[in-house]
């Protein structure tokens, strides 16, 4: 599921970003119209604590190349 | 100083000797809009007490001179701008450049800086220097923060929700700001940001009844098994036992659940990732919910 682009091989990566901060922190890049790149996919949790183990191997057995968890 | 009931009786003195300044230079934006000193926010309010203090000497004393270095003039406000031109028009001097060096002559201190303006290097004596520094957070907000339990920007100050949305409040409910604890402020912002967390508080008392998120925790009561895992888990403590009796084998069977406080919970869902048999989920985070989210970012 790697992005292929110009610059050759990019990794896929699923980020769970906590609606309090990181998600917030997010939020804020784009209200400052700063770009992040686009291989980091988010998914909003309310906690960083609602992450159940389950959701990372997921992730994983889908075929994500790294998992970031920030909260 | 120039308020009359103040230490100098009204009379602007040096606090070093009680002399009466013939010539004053004030330096602004000292310590803030500078990246070296790692603060790079502008303070905001300096440069109109600039002019008011610059225009104060220069009508209180006679045939002084005022001499105010800047970077750039920033009057963004109601009426700000005409104050400035007033404090202009009253005699005061404004020199546009970064002051290098204050050395003493005699009684007196020399300025050196450049006017950028003029494009050459200008050098002042005046009597008292008087310095515009960086508004910075009080000292302890940091700890404040931490026992009320919100956030702190990169400069110390209390966050808000939304920098657009939600100016007034904090991540924590229940608790707003105002004034400069959220950032560099003037008096007529702060009574309007107080004004507008006063509100917020009356909006909030002047109902019977609080509206809380729907996004909490629910048990399925058929699966628990009442591990009590999630209780220690929850930060809230908004999760306690319930007797639940049930049929089996036509026999009233009671046994103990889970069972959210509606109110006390804040939806974070510590608790369903925790919960073993999967009987606790979270309203608008469920599992099914989350897990699709992965798969169709994955593709």
């Amino acid at each position: 599921m790697s992005v292929e682009t110009s610059k050759g091989w990019e990794p896929k990566i699923v980020a769970f970003a906590c609606n309090w901060c990181s998600y917030a922190g997010g939020d804020l890049a784009g209200l400052n119209r700063l770009q992040y790149p686009s291989n980091v996919r988010i998914i909003r949790v309310p906690c960083s604590g609602r992450i159940d183990p389950q959701f990372v191997l997921r992730a994983f057995m889908m075929g994500a190349d790294g998992v970031l968890v920030s909260g | 100083m120039v308020n009359a009931s103040g230490p100098t009786g009204g009379k602007i003195k040096r606090p070093s000797d009680g002399k009466i300044p013939q010539a004053v230079a004030f330096i602004k934006c000292v310590g803030s809009r500078d990246d070296v000193k790692g603060r790079s926010y502008c303070s905001r309010a300096c440069c109109m007490y600039t002019a008011k203090h610059a225009m104060q000497v220069v009508e209180k004393i006679p045939d002084s001179d005022a001499y105010v270095f800047y970077m750039d003039v920033r009057t963004a406000g109601k009426g700000y701008e005409e104050f400035y031109q007033r404090s202009v028009n009253a005699g005061a001097q404004y020199i546009r450049g970064r002051v290098s060096k204050i050395y003493p002559h005699g009684d007196r201190l020399v300025v050196k800086s450049e006017d950028t303006l003029l494009g050459k290097p200008i050098e002042v004596e005046v009597d008292m220097v008087v310095l515009a520094t960086a508004m910075v957070p009080a000292a302890g907000s940091a700890d404040m923060a931490k026992l009320v339990g919100f956030s702190i920007d990169k400069d110390g100050f209390f966050q808000e929700a939304h920098p657009k949305l939600q100016p007034v409040e904090t991540f924590t409910g229940g608790v707003y700001l105002a004034g400069s604890c959220q950032g560099p402020k003037d008096i007529p912002d702060t009574v309007a940001q107080a004004s507008a967390a006063a509100v917020k508080v009356a909006a909030l008392f002047s109902k019977d009844k609080l509206a809380t998120e729907p996004m909490i925790a629910q048990v399925d009561e058929t699966k628990c098994t009442g591990c009590e895992f999630c209780i220690p888990i929850c930060p809230y403590q908004a999760i306690s036992m319930k007797p639940l009796k049930t049929r089996v084998h036509s026999h009233t069977v009671e046994r103990q659940v889970a069972t959210v406080n509606k109110g006390l919970c804040q939806g974070c869902g510590a608790c369903v990732a925790a919960c073993r048999p999967c009987a606790l989920n979270l309203n608008g985070f469920t599992n099914d919910q989350i897990v699709s989210e992965v798969d169709a970012l994955c593709l």
